[in-house]
């Protein structure tokens, strides 16, 4: 009895201690986990922080490619554009200081960046006014300046790229130093459960010796024992305890739960006997085969409820009083959680947040990697074609949607092995590995035409095609830059040639881009200086062959090249944003043209193209006018030819245009008709003066098939409309009676007349005026 | 009511101060400080120069864009809108450089949407977010420092078109 006192004593000291301890070692891993949580949303947070400084950013870019194409304009000399230059000047300096960021710039490091930069870019936009305010634009000594406003813009979005990926670094960074504290504070839990266990034990050796003493002492030895189990059965761990050959001889409630098996059931059976794990009992073989511990081990052990959790595990000898073991102390904590944490920290490193694929940093690391290897393999850039207007029509969560639809069947129809990425906004590269001769034209033929078929998002269906540029390594150590660079010049032209192209790279590739950057400063500069002209090419009626009017076409004959056709030089003015001075241009050159044959006694009906790029814009209309109004010619002389890619994108702006146009009294042609679109639904809603049968099918009606029946079709079509139509590229008599006997009405081509200087035109009206007056 | 030209709709306070509306010229040049007001197919080109010339409510509030609190002046939008428009559903405010914003008129009438065109008593020019800039009183309504509103806080204003 009078052992009871002084051990209960002992026993409630201990118990305190003890239970604080382990209050606090709960409070630690709880507080580990919250701290996890705290990452992820942070991480979350400056994800929001980076993207509005690379919005700002990206802003700045658009303002000044704004100024650059008025630039260019003005250059060129549209006074229009002239006269809004120190506007846009000054919306590109607000957005210019608008990169300050405020309060928010010390969180986007693309703002930093930038931040750093501003006075040089300040100094760029003075000198910029400086420029414009002392007389007309001078490309030459305007263009640097521009470059020194550029260069810092591109390289801040580069770093808003880099820093992602720093970001995503650190995030790893500090989920690893959160487990090391975890480790700590795990071991920490075990020495507490170990003493805890270390009390247990004494607590009912004890009660045991004291119950052949007395009553009493059971009584204790009950209460003593059910507050410890309490606080062991509140431990975040699995602790259980062994005898010497390996038999439970105690389980705390989240052994049981993770087992699925009752403390009772448990007791006086070894694990193996219990068809338990075993993989979880190595740590207490080598424990009883060599009597020490060892450091705490991860294991992967399957759940009662199923699947495969990881346990971080420890085992602890229990020694009697002349070191024999006696028992042994397993403590395991789940650390599922944690390890799926880090694994997603690993993922996001190298992935892409919206689609789940690789992203530019791992694909450059694939790129390496295999060109330190001698296989084969092909590069593959992937552009989807004016995904800005998807995102502006459809809205930026179709924009998402889209970009994950297109990620997912781009990865659909790779082989196995071969890698996709997605590098920037609307790019993707997919590397084509151990290609033979052949293939990759192959692939990026079936990813163009796969990509391009129409998207079933949500309830709408969006259409977009893919612009494919790919290049090759068949032999030798080409750097990463360099092939990515060929795939991107391969890329470009592709998108040259018009949207759902595919092109693979050449070495005159880049000698092209380079010619062609340097065209494009010299048409600029013939423009200026009135290099260009006009020729005309007759059109005549079938099938008397009197002239009814005449083409205007653009002519260019360069002072060393010699003549360019305006097949290469109108898409190069329209890439330089010269569209509109050309327009204008022709427009006036040919309206004048008009004017002089009419002064000459001849009403020449005159034809003008118009790229399907400046129909539907707001400043065309007004040049038409203009230029009608100026020259005083009859708007009926004058007619606007449209190409049918016009209508693509069902714009309304257009079609109010081409109203707007026919209201004047000016007619409308619908030039290379059959080539362009599929759909003619546009028709229905868009009347038309005029229809040009595309060259091609004039052609085919020397070689049989189908073309005399297409070209009926057009021409009934065409009837039925109201419409007259021209046969273009006629070259050969029997196309003339061809399309004599399928009712055409209108023929032009080198058959009856080249195009040919204005003073020519006059012979030919000539020889129509007695016949039409006849 | 020298104001009144052509049956015109004429502004409440404008009324009051002797500002009399300009003659309607689309052709102006683009940089003129003036803010397009659209409604039922009349357009009510407000000048700078006349606004400022007439009271000014000044606004002490942040913005997500400046650092430290900013002092507005100017008026607040309900004001300058002919009354009967503040029946209209919404606003749709379209900026010199092509940015648009849709704003609910709700806005206007219970959160008090901001024009000003003064800021720390200077007025504002293009290259500073000028001559217009619609603010909400995130100062004094901390409910509206909420992103959806910050994209509705459309600087360099050029036209505002009602319903």
């Amino acid at each position: 009895m009078e052992k009871i006192g002084p051990l209960r004593g002992v026993l409630n000291g201990w118990r305190t201690a003890a239970m604080a301890a382990a209050l606090l070692c709960i409070a630690i891993v709880g507080g580990l986990g919250m701290g996890l949580q705290h990452m992820v949303q942070r991480h979350h947070q400056e994800t929001e922080q980076n993207r509005w400084g690379f919005l700002q950013v990206t802003h700045a870019q658009i303002e000044l490619h704004r100024f650059s194409a008025h630039l260019a304009r003005a250059a060129a000399g549209d006074a229009e554009a002239r006269a809004e230059l120190p506007l846009r000047l000054d919306l590109l300096w607000g957005r210019i200081n608008q990169l300050d960021g405020g309060q928010h710039r010390e969180d986007s490091p693309a703002l930093r960046q930038l931040h750093a930069e501003q006075p040089a870019m300040q100094q760029a936009l003075q000198a910029l006014e400086t420029q414009l305010n002392a007389g007309p634009p001078q490309l030459a000594s305007l263009l640097p300046l521009l470059s020194r406003l550029e260069a810092p813009l591109q390289a801040a979005t580069q770093v808003a790229h880099e820093r992602r990926q720093d970001r995503v670094r650190q995030h790893l960074l500090d989920i690893a130093s959160q487990l090391h504290w975890f480790s700590i504070g795990f071991l920490l839990l075990t020495a507490a459960t170990a003493v805890l266990v270390a009390l247990l034990a004494i607590a009912s050796h004890r009660a045991q010796a004291a119950r052949l003493r007395a009553e009493a002492a059971s009584a204790e030895a009950r209460e003593a024992n059910s507050t410890l189990r309490s606080v062991i059965d509140g431990v975040p761990a699995l602790v259980s305890a062994f005898d010497a050959q390996g038999r439970y001889v105690f389980a705390n409630h989240s052994v049981c739960a993770y087992s699925g098996r009752t403390e009772a059931e448990l007791v006086g059976r070894s694990p193996t006997e219990l068809g338990l794990p075993e993989t979880i009992e190595a740590p207490l073989r080598r424990l009883q085969a060599t009597g020490c511990a060892g450091p705490p081990e991860e294991l992967s052990v399957p759940h009662a409820a199923g699947g495969m959790r990881r346990l971080l595990v420890t085992v602890a000898p229990l020694h009697d009083a002349t070191g024999v073991l006696t028992g042994m102390l397993r403590i395991s904590m789940d650390v599922t959680a944690q390890r799926a944490a880090e694994h997603e920290a690993r993922h996001l490193h190298d992935h892409d947040a919206l689609t789940g694929l690789p992203n530019r940093a791992r694909f450059g690391r694939e790129l390496s990697g295999i060109l330190a290897t001698p296989e084969t393999f092909a590069l593959h850039l992937i552009d989807l074609d004016q995904f800005r207007l998807i995102n502006d029509t459809h809205g930026h969560a179709t924009g998402d949607a889209l970009l994950i639809a297109f990620g997912r069947r781009l990865r659909g129809m790779l082989r196995p092995g071969d890698e996709v990425a997605r590098l920037a906004a609307d790019e993707f590269a997919v590397l084509q590995r151990n290609t033979k001769p052949g293939d990759t034209l192959a692939l990026a033929a079936r990813m163009a035409q796969a990509l391009g078929q129409p998207y079933q998002l949500g309830g709408s269906i969006v259409r977009c095609t893919a612009s494919i540029g790919a290049s090759e390594r068949a032999t030798g150590q080409p750097s990463p830059e360099t092939l990515l660079a060929q795939a991107e010049l391969a890329l470009r032209e592709a998108r040259r040639e018009g949207s759902g192209r595919f092109s693979l790279f050449r070495p005159e590739l880049e000698s092209e881009a380079s010619e062609r950057r340097a065209l494009q400063a010299e048409l600029a500069a013939a423009l200026r200086n009135d290099e260009l002209h006009l020729a005309f090419q007759p059109k005549f009626t079938i099938p008397d062959r009197l002239m009814t009017g005449v083409e205007a076409l653009l002519r260019w004959n360069h002072p060393q090249r010699g003549a360019i056709s305006p097949g290469v030089f109108v898409p190069l003015a329209e890439e330089a944003g010269l569209a509109l001075p050309l327009a204008r241009y022709v427009l006036q050159r040919a309206t004048r043209q008009a004017m002089q044959w009419q002064a000459a006694g001849h009403a020449i009906p005159v034809a003008v193209n118009l790229s399907a790029e400046l129909i539907g814009l707001g400043t065309t209309m007004p040049l038409v006018r203009e230029t009608l109004r100026e020259s005083g010619l009859p708007a009926h002389l004058l007619e606007i030819e449209v190409t049918e890619s016009t209508f693509i994108g069902d714009s309304q702006a257009a079609r109010d245009m081409l109203a707007g146009l026919r209201a004047m009294g000016i007619r409308v042609g619908l030039d290379d008709f059959g080539t362009g679109f599929s759909s003619l639904a546009y028709l229905q809603d868009m009347p038309v003066d005029v229809i040009k049968i595309d060259r091609s099918f004039v052609n085919g009606l020397d070689l049989g098939g189908a073309a005399p029946r297409i070209v009926e079709t057009v021409v009934r079509l065409a009837h039925g409309l109201g419409a007259s139509v021209v046969a273009e590229g006629v070259e050969t008599e029997t196309q003339l009676l061809a399309l004599a006997a399928l009712g055409c009405d209108v023929a032009q081509g080198f058959l009856l007349a080249r195009p040919v200087p204005p003073e020519q035109i006059l012979a030919f009206a000539e020889a129509a005026r007695p016949a039409s007056a006849a | 009511m020298p104001a009144e030209r052509s049956g015109r709709r004429v502004l409440p306070w404008a009324r009051r101060s002797a500002f009399s509306l300009p003659l309607l010229s689309l052709a102006r040049p683009a940089q003129a400080a003036m803010l397009d007001l659209r409604w039922r197919d009349e357009v009510t080109p407000l000048e700078l120069a006349a606004l400022d010339a007439g009271p000014r409510q000044t606004l002490t509030t942040h913005t997500p864009w400046t650092s430290g609190p900013q002092q507005f002046e100017g008026t607040a939008l309900r004001l300058v809108l002919p009354l009967a428009a503040t029946a209209s559903p919404r606003l749709l405010v379209a900026a010199l450089d092509d940015h648009r914003a849709d704003i609910p008129m709700a806005d206007v009438t219970e959160h008090g949407l901001f024009l000003a065109w003064r800021r720390n008593a200077a007025l504002m020019p293009v290259r500073d977010r000028g001559p217009f800039w619609l603010v909400y009183p995130w100062a004094d309504h901390p409910t509206l420092d909420r992103p959806e509103f910050h994209c509705r806080s459309v600087w360099q204003v050029r036209a505002i078109q009602l319903g």
